[in-house]
């Protein structure tokens, strides 16, 4: 026995094992030659594991943290990637579901493309087999199954029935891809994740006089939950039925020339999926008749953020300009944004304090000067399209500070919603009218932008021009009010019959918090 | 009195001494403070009244004792009550015209300056293709101020008078900034009958 003991202890000096104390690299033969917080993998200790991705592949990550070999051969079964053995991966290969209405999956040979998280257009540009949400995606039993920041979600196939499977998304991020469409008007299917806060889509046109939009949605239940309202100019229809339809719709949208925005939810009630949900997309012709222009559409889905607002702030040629005694006579541009107090202080310090009431906050934000747009400089709304293409981040809110705003007395400027994620287009952003320092200070002008950017964010006016003569044209939002004070109300009129106090002229609900909290414009 | 008369009265006899404030109902305010849409005629007739409606916009228009940001909308919605053919005669028209001249001879002030392009603006809007009302902006090709001569640019493209081409072209030959010159451009173009 001893003299058996004492081969032992020579073979494990012989091998480097410190027994159970080994630390991080030193040389093991199991996991009890390492010290409690380690273990051996590949006979070296190394930190026990948090998800499988951390053993390399053809490993799970088990409860105590141990990298377990993973055994599945071509063709057995599997539930997630880490059911696979190396060189393995567990894909989706038919249309059969199992009892819970699961796709089966399968272990299968690895492709040469993609890894997961990577952007993709089918299956086959996936390593492991399964492009979803324009990404390549690993199959998962449970959140360990996936790498750092990625959670295990509920995720719509495109199987019959679309049957959910769980596969590995980043907890925190904006997902956008492009969805093909083959002509004038199509059924697109928008995938939503358990985890998703919002979808969106951005449907655009070449042909700048048709219209594009969305013309019914179904939910993954099957519910219509949007239908395009009838045309104004329709006489069976006529301006007040068309507008009775709009705002009677669970989710809020209206085709627009050359670009329209669909924001999905429009009020925290009707919270998304998970699911599959079916929207015809369709260009139309000015007189609401189908049109001949075929669609581009792009899908936007915000995954989690963590509630920061990324502005960049764009100046048109601003010099010489009579409201000159508010900017101290200098001219307003890149370079005085980002050292004068008015701007630094009077401005964004008053947009920071509006947006913290929203329960969010704003990132550094960027600055540049634009003087190679001189057609820009005063701007007619009608033309906004032209400036907006010059927004370039697709993180975030453009904002453009240009001379005036026409038709006289528009002080800002927006799509209602605003593409997130997409850069250039002709909604990419707000605009300010500087033209309204001649009659308001800093601190209303950053009001008007944080209602403009709310508009962006998917908020709706809490109460229109004519919800007196219509109740039912107002806001989507169950605890909205019909305060003067509120930041989404329609016109700038707020003051003492509003109350006083830190929110003043920027009151929120509940409601349109959340609402704002899901916006896919947030970091 | 005529109601092109009675803008004209308005304008003359009002300037600067206040409105009665009464009209300044919430309802009003609110229809002319919006911060990013125009207020349509039914939403304005709503606010003051239909049969009112024009009156007391003209009489907003000119008091200078409201808000700037509610007298620049009541400037902007006139030419709503003026159908067409909108032309000399109609309260609207008189009335804008009236206010351009009052601007034009006021002080300079920025808000003045504000006040003079909402008025150019809002005529244009007419469309009355009046060679009048090209006679009227012309000679606001000279003014001081790039935003008003770019203002008055659109004008007199939106007004649809060729006679409006060659003033349009001299300034072109001459003019200093950019932002206008575009502005003559894009009206020369939508005037479409200019020539080259």
């Amino acid at each position: 026995m001893l003299r058996g003991s004492r081969w032992l202890w020579m073979l494990v000096a012989l091998a480097g094992c410190p027994g159970g104390g080994g630390g991080i690299g030193d040389s093991c033969g199991g996991n009890d030659d390492c010290n409690g917080t380690l273990q051996c993998l590949n006979s070296r200790c190394v930190p026990r594991c948090q998800r499988a991705p951390e053993c390399g592949d053809g490993y799970s990550c088990d409860n105590a943290g141990l990298c377990q070999p993973a055994t599945g051969q071509a063709g057995d079964l599997c539930e997630s990637e880490v059911d696979c053995a190396a060189g393995l991966s567990c894909q989706i290969d038919g249309a059969e579901t199992d009892s819970n209405n699961r796709p089966l999956e399968h272990c299968a040979a690895q492709n040469a493309t993609h890894p997961a998280e990577a952007a993709c257009d089918g299956n086959g540009d996936c390593r492991n087999g399964t492009c979803v949400l324009g990404h390549c995606v690993d199959l998962c039993r449970q959140t360990r199954d996936c790498g750092a920041g990625a959670y295990c979600a509920n995720i719509p196939s495109e199987l019959p029935s679309n049957p959910l499977f769980e596969g590995c998304l980043p907890a925190q991020t904006v997902l956008t891809w492009s969805i093909p469409v083959a002509s004038p008007s199509a059924e697109i299917l928008l995938p939503v994740p358990d985890i998703a806060r919002s979808a969106q889509l951005v449907m655009s046109v070449d042909d700048l006089t048709q219209e594009v939009g969305a013309s019914s949605i179904l939910s993954p239940s099957g519910l219509r939950i949007y239908d395009l309202p009838c045309a104004p100019s329709d006489p069976a229809c006529g301006p007040t039925r068309a507008l009775d339809e709009f705002f009677g719709n669970a989710v809020r949208h209206q085709p627009a020339f050359g670009q329209s925005v669909l924001t999905m939810p429009s009020n925290p009630r009707g919270a998304l999926g998970p699911g599959m949900y079916r929207i015809e997309v369709s260009s139309f012709l000015a007189n609401a008749m189908p049109g001949s222009a075929i669609p581009h559409v792009t899908a936007v889905v915000q995954l989690g953020s963590s509630g920061i607002l990324d502005l960049h702030f764009f100046f048109l040629a601003l010099d010489d300009h009579p409201c000159a005694a508010m900017t101290g006579g200098a001219t307003l541009s890149a370079a005085t944004a980002q050292s004068a107090a008015f701007f630094q202080d009077d401005y964004l310090g008053e947009l920071r304090r509006v947006i913290e009431v929203a329960g969010l906050s704003l990132g550094e934000p960027t600055y540049e000067t634009i003087t190679d747009h001189p057609e820009l400089d005063g701007l007619d709304i009608a033309d906004a399209g032209s400036l907006f293409a010059l927004g370039k981040y697709p993180d975030g809110i453009n904002v453009f500070f240009v001379r005036s705003l026409s038709p006289a007395g528009v002080q800002a400027f927006g799509p209602n919603p605003g593409p997130a994620g997409v850069a250039g287009t002709r909604q990419s952003g707000i605009v300010i009218g500087l033209d309204t320092l001649c009659y308001r200070d800093w601190a209303a002008i950053a009001r008007l932008t944080a209602h403009e950017l709310a508009r962006y964010m998917g908020l709706y006016h809490n109460v229109e021009l004519g919800t007196p003569q219509h109740p039912t044209w107002r806001d989507p939002i169950d605890d909205g009010d019909d305060s003067t004070n509120n930041l989404l109300y329609f016109s700038e009129r707020f003051g003492p019959e509003a109350g006083s106090g830190p929110s003043l002229g920027a009151g929120l609900s509940a409601g349109q918090r959340q609402i704002l909290s899901r916006s896919a414009v947030l970091r | 009195m005529t109601r092109g008369l009675y803008a004209c009265a308005v304008v003359l006899c009002a300037l600067p001494a206040g409105a009665d404030n009464a009209l300044l109902t919430p309802p009003v305010v609110s229809a002319l403070m919006s911060i990013d849409e125009v207020p349509s005629k039914a939403a304005l007739d709503n606010a003051f009244g239909a049969a009112t409606a024009l009156d007391n916009l003209l009489n907003v228009a000119v008091d200078r004792t409201v808000d700037l940001g509610i007298e620049l909308r009541a400037i902007r919605a006139l030419p709503a009550y003026c159908p067409a053919p909108c032309g000399l005669g109609a309260a609207a028209h008189d009335g804008l015209t009236a206010l351009i001249d009052g601007f034009s001879a006021a002080q300079g002030t920025p808000q003045d300056l504000l006040r003079l392009r909402a008025a150019v603006e809002a005529l244009g809007a007419t469309r009355s293709a009046l060679a009048t009302d090209v006679d009227e902006l012309v000679p606001l090709l000279d003014h001081a101020s790039r935003d008003v001569r770019a203002t008055v640019a659109r004008a007199l493209g939106s007004l649809g008078n060729s006679a409006a081409c060659a003033p349009l072209k001299a300034q072109d030959l001459h003019e200093p900034s950019l932002q206008v010159e575009s502005a003559i451009h894009a009206a020369v173009q939508a005037l479409g009958r200019c020539g080259n």
